[in-house]
């Protein structure tokens, strides 16, 4: 075992503010519950769990959104990135898909010049073609956009990519190609991913390893296919079974 | 879905044309008017509307429509500097509060919304009577009145876009956030932003004509619509076209800028 590491999570406890009641302070509630892991090179992690469970709260709390925090995330990449469920909410109204594009490397301080070929070029890896560049995200679909997302994040050759649910708003011919998408584009931009989903089919299609998230602990991980073939945790048995 | 479109477009065409044509008025009051506003002509005191003197003459012998350009003028110049002053630092305090939030966000949305609960034509005297009367002196006091309204739209979309993925996408690629203030979600901001200033700028106007109507404003003999409308009253019975030249030019300016206001605030609303 030489892979390299990429994201190293130590006994991380995430807590949300409950709501006020009456003059009381607000109850602190605990989210995440001493969770640890570590995600290598050239892999991808899928995150299971029910709704609710904290399985979000751990993809904020990795990228830092999350400020409420005990116990260390250490990244060795630089810049990770995130796609998120909704692709309505994910990409900016009021600008172009060639502007989206072209932000990241903006804020890197690519270039006009290569910065337009390098989004233009994107843009036609993802399937979406130079006609689309002008177009606004309300101009195109749920699955377009979600593939746009996913060129915005990788753009900028990052090394780790956290995926929070990136398919489940979508119906299932949509949610394949996207996969395969995704598939495709980790061996070209040497990626890792976290993948986050609700969905055992989904995580089957595409993850190497499975962590099993349950109440804002992880029960259970392995590789994928020893998972499925024995489960150890009732849990996981559980959400196999239904 | 069809008939609110067309209404949009209606409410915007209309107004657009009034604007407009109020707009090119104003501009061209700056550059020419028929005669000298301030010109006095004891031989034409009160003369009824004729093709020499388009609006009549006033009490002095001054040619109306010629006052009423400029007064315009003044009013126009008062009321965009005031929405100006209150857009401008409305944006800024609206933006910091609605994106950091925090306790300086609580002070200062609690300042607003007092300086909002009071009547402010009232404080607007206040600030006048402290600071003097005067056209610099009610552009400043008017600006400052405007600040929470703006502030508070701003602050509610800011606040409600900082939410929104495509924000924190920018934050992980490492957008500063100057920037994804400004060129982020300042854009997403003008929907309710544009309808606010229209409706802003029609506030404006009435204000100035009513604070320069009490005599607190535009101070004689410079030309306002609300100081010529103060002086007309006196001459109603015996010279009405003085009062109905000005109103009316007051009528149009409000008019046109509301219209296009609700076709604004109405088209961006359908989507």
């Amino acid at each position: 075992m030489d892979k390299e590491l990429l994201l190293e999570v130590k006994n991380l406890s995430c807590f949300y503010e409950g709501k006020r009641k009456g003059l009381k302070k607000p109850e602190r509630k605990q989210v995440l519950k001493n969770v640890s892991l570590k995600i290598y090179k050239d892999e991808i992690v899928g995150l299971v769990g029910e709704s609710g469970c904290g399985k979000s709260t751990l993809s904020k709390a990795i990228l830092g959104l999350i400020t409420d925090c005990e116990g260390d995330v250490i990244h060795y990449s630089k810049l990770p990135q995130m796609v998120f469920q909704d692709p309505f909410s994910s990409l900016n109204p009021e600008k172009s898909i060639l502007w989206i594009l072209e932000e990241p490397l903006r804020a890197q301080g690519v270039p006009k010049q290569e910065r337009k070929e390098r989004a233009l070029k994107m843009l036609d890896r993802i399937g979406l073609g130079e006609g689309y560049a002008n177009r606004k995200p309300d101009e195109l679909s749920g699955g377009q956009r979600q593939r746009v997302a996913i060129a915005s994040a990788i753009i900028t050759h990052p090394k780790f990519l956290i995926a929070d649910e990136p398919v489940s708003a979508l119906d299932v011919t949509v949610q394949a190609q996207i996969l395969r998408l995704m598939k495709e584009l980790k061996d070209e931009f040497d990626l890792s991913y976290l993948f986050i989903s609700h969905d055992l089919d989904v995580i089957y299609q595409i993850c190497d390893r499975v962590m099993v998230m349950r109440n804002g602990e992880i029960v259970e991980e392995n590789e994928t296919q020893k998972l499925f073939d024995d489960p150890k945790h009732p849990y996981t048995k559980k959400l196999l079974n239904t | 879905m069809k008939k609110v479109k067309l209404n949009a477009n209606i409410f915007t065409l209309c107004g657009g044309i009034i604007a407009g044509f109020v707009t090119v008025l104003t501009v061209m009051g700056f550059f020419w008017t028929p005669y000298d506003p301030n010109a006095m002509d004891a031989d034409a005191k009160k003369l009824a509307p004729s093709l020499t003197h388009i609006l009549g003459t006033d009490n002095f012998g001054r040619d109306i429509f010629s006052r009423v350009l400029e007064g315009a003028g003044t009013t126009f110049i008062i009321a965009v500097s005031v929405v100006a002053i209150g857009c401008l630092l409305g944006i800024i305090i609206g933006a910091l509060c609605g994106y950091y939030g925090g306790a300086a966000d609580v002070i200062l949305t609690r300042i607003c919304d007092s300086i909002t609960a009071l009547p402010s034509f009232l404080l607007a005297l206040v600030i006048v009577s402290v600071i003097g009367a005067g056209t610099y002196n009610i552009i400043i006091a008017l600006g400052i009145l405007f600040i929470p309204s703006f502030a508070r739209i701003v602050r509610a979309e800011f606040a409600k876009e900082r939410e929104r993925n495509y924000i924190k996408s920018a934050k992980l690629m490492g957008v500063s956030d100057l920037r994804i203030m400004l060129v982020h979600i300042l854009p997403n901001t003008k929907g309710v932003l544009l309808p606010a200033i229209t409706i802003g700028f029609n506030n404006a106007v009435l204000s100035e004509a009513s604070m320069s109507f009490l005599g607190i404003g535009v101070q004689p003999p410079f030309a306002s619509l609300g100081a010529m409308l103060s002086e007309s009253q006196t001459y109603l019975s015996s010279s009405p076209w003085y009062a109905i030249g000005t109103g009316g030019m007051i009528v149009l300016m409000i008019l046109g800028f509301s219209l296009l206001s609700e076709g604004l605030s109405r088209n961006s609303s359908k989507i």
